[in-house]
């Protein structure tokens, strides 16, 4: 019995880890909404309030940090499950991606600075694209 | 999740000893930029074909290979998303390097572990009747997990081979236009990320005690040091220390005290080692003593201080063995701190350890 129980947990674990990413979703502008960590969220500071991120089809990217804008390439790595943004001055930054779906981005970027914060972003999709 | 983390390293490995088989999963991606070619085959060049011998959850050492040969596994991987037609181009990979590593780094005020995918791969078209060299690529797939989640980190091994792999397909797809434009008799292929490192640096475990000497006081301490070896740059060494010291009697008694003794712990504000040649460290360092005194007064009464102050420390660190064996240094240090007998003191201290 005992067994079957962790067959079945793990099964049920499995298709929670295995979120399939549709590269779809990425393709608008997704709106700074909030940061988490363990025990709760924080809202985006006054500086961070007009910050965004946006992904085009043409596989370039605008994002706004901190009021500051900048521009790029990005590509998707479906196997890694993370966005690797290329800048202009061409500064690499990875970005793991937790959960998407049309309207939610939950990112985490692979920094030590930031590393154990989960960023949250909305898109303005109502109904899908 | 460990049930999961088990059944799913059940599932991945097929265990043969001291060796483990790793099935890679065929997870199709979307090419970004051009579905024009197809991988026709892959060879892979390397001298040793495991992955890497690694440390099971268990602790027992196993070498880690691809099961049907990484040639096989790799094909299979791409034809999943190039697919195979007589209109597109073929393409050729040679396998220059791919394995897999983990070590441990600092990062911010604690230590975690790193795991590595190194990768490097050559691709080539056919032009005239010989395979011509246009892109390699070389490429770290890392990541970054706290020293508990070893068998997540173990159990996602493989999908950091698959990462790898994608991120040098999008690479070479990026770039392939430009680099079959080039493709002419002294033409010289595209390089991607030549410089970058190849390991990632063992780590060194330190536990040390040192004798310390100033004008004010003598004492002893204990520190424990981890870090990152690395041939170039500045080394962020992560360190703990407790000391246990006392004022020299002459001193004490010109501040009217019977015995000071003091206990401080000294987390490190600014801490780098740089490698001077092999098992040879120069060390600076700026701290935060912290801790208090115990005074006892030529009456007899007793009173604590709490001290705080700020230190530096520069010094030299020698680690003849490199896996296991003693280490010796020497560090001078300098302290401002809300003392009773002293505001400014300077010593000495002579370390001796071992490294594991």
């Amino acid at each position: 019995m005992k067994n079957r129980i962790l067959i079945v947990f793990s099964i049920v674990s499995l298709s929670a880890y295995a979120q399939k990413i549709n590269q779809d979703d990425l393709y608008t502008f997704w709106y700074l909404d909030k940061y988490s960590d363990e025990e709760q969220y924080y809202l985006p500071s006054k500086k961070e309030v007009e910050d965004y991120l946006a992904f085009k089809m043409d596989m370039s990217y605008t994002a706004v940090s901190e009021g500051k804008k900048s521009h790029g390439t990005w590509l998707l790595n479906t196997n890694g499950k993370y966005i690797e943004l290329l800048s202009g001055e061409g500064k690499k930054e990875k970005l793991y991606i937790y959960f998407l779906s049309n309207r939610s981005l939950v990112v985490a970027y692979d920094t030590d600075k930031y590393r154990l914060w989960e960023v949250h972003y909305v898109s303005l999709n109502r109904e899908g694209k | 999740m460990k049930p999961f983390l088990t059944v799913m390293i059940f599932f991945l490995t097929v265990s043969v000893s001291a060796q483990e088989r790793m099935s890679l999963r065929t997870i199709p991606f979307t090419p970004q930029s051009n579905e024009k070619v197809y991988v026709a085959a892959v060879r892979d060049k390397r001298k040793v074909k495991s992955l890497g011998i690694l440390e099971k959850i268990n602790g027992e050492k196993t070498e880690l290979f691809l099961k049907d040969g990484a040639e096989t596994a790799i094909e299979r991987f791409y034809g999943e998303s190039l697919k195979k037609d007589s209109h597109k181009e073929l393409v050729y990979i040679e396998l220059k390097a791919l394995n897999v590593q983990e070590s441990k780094r600092r990062m911010n005020n604690g230590i975690v572990k790193v795991a590595r995918v190194h990768v490097e791969m050559s691709f080539f078209q056919m032009e005239a009747g010989m395979l011509k060299e246009l892109y390699t690529i070389k490429h770290n797939e890392d990541e970054v997990f706290d020293l508990y989640e070893r068998a997540e980190l173990h159990a996602t091994h493989e999908k950091r081979i698959r990462a790898a792999l994608e991120y040098c397909l999008h690479y070479f797809l990026k770039n392939y236009e430009e680099a079959k434009s080039g493709v002419s008799a002294d033409f010289i292929p595209l390089r991607e990320n030549e410089k970058i490192e190849n390991t990632l640096g063992p780590w060194f475990n330190l536990v040390t005690a040192k004798g310390m000497g100033s004008r004010y006081f003598q004492g002893y301490g204990i520190s424990y040091t981890g870090f990152v070896d690395s041939k170039k740059g500045w080394i962020r060494p992560y360190e703990t220390s407790f000391e246990v010291t006392w004022a020299r009697e002459d001193v004490a008694e010109e501040n009217g005290y019977e015995e000071v003794n003091s206990f401080v712990f000294r987390p490190e504000l600014y801490f780098f080692y740089k490698r001077l040649f092999k098992g040879t460290y120069a060390s600076i360092s700026t701290n935060v003593p912290v801790g208090f005194e115990l005074l006892e007064e030529l009456s007899g009464y007793t009173s604590f201080n709490f001290v705080i102050g700020i230190g530096a420390g520069q010094g030299l660190r020698f680690i003849p063995w490199q896996k296991k064996g003693l280490v010796f240094g020497v560090d001078f240090f300098q302290q401002f701190e809300t003392s009773e007998v002293y505001r400014f003191d300077l010593g000495v201290e002579v370390v001796l350890g071992i490294n594991f």
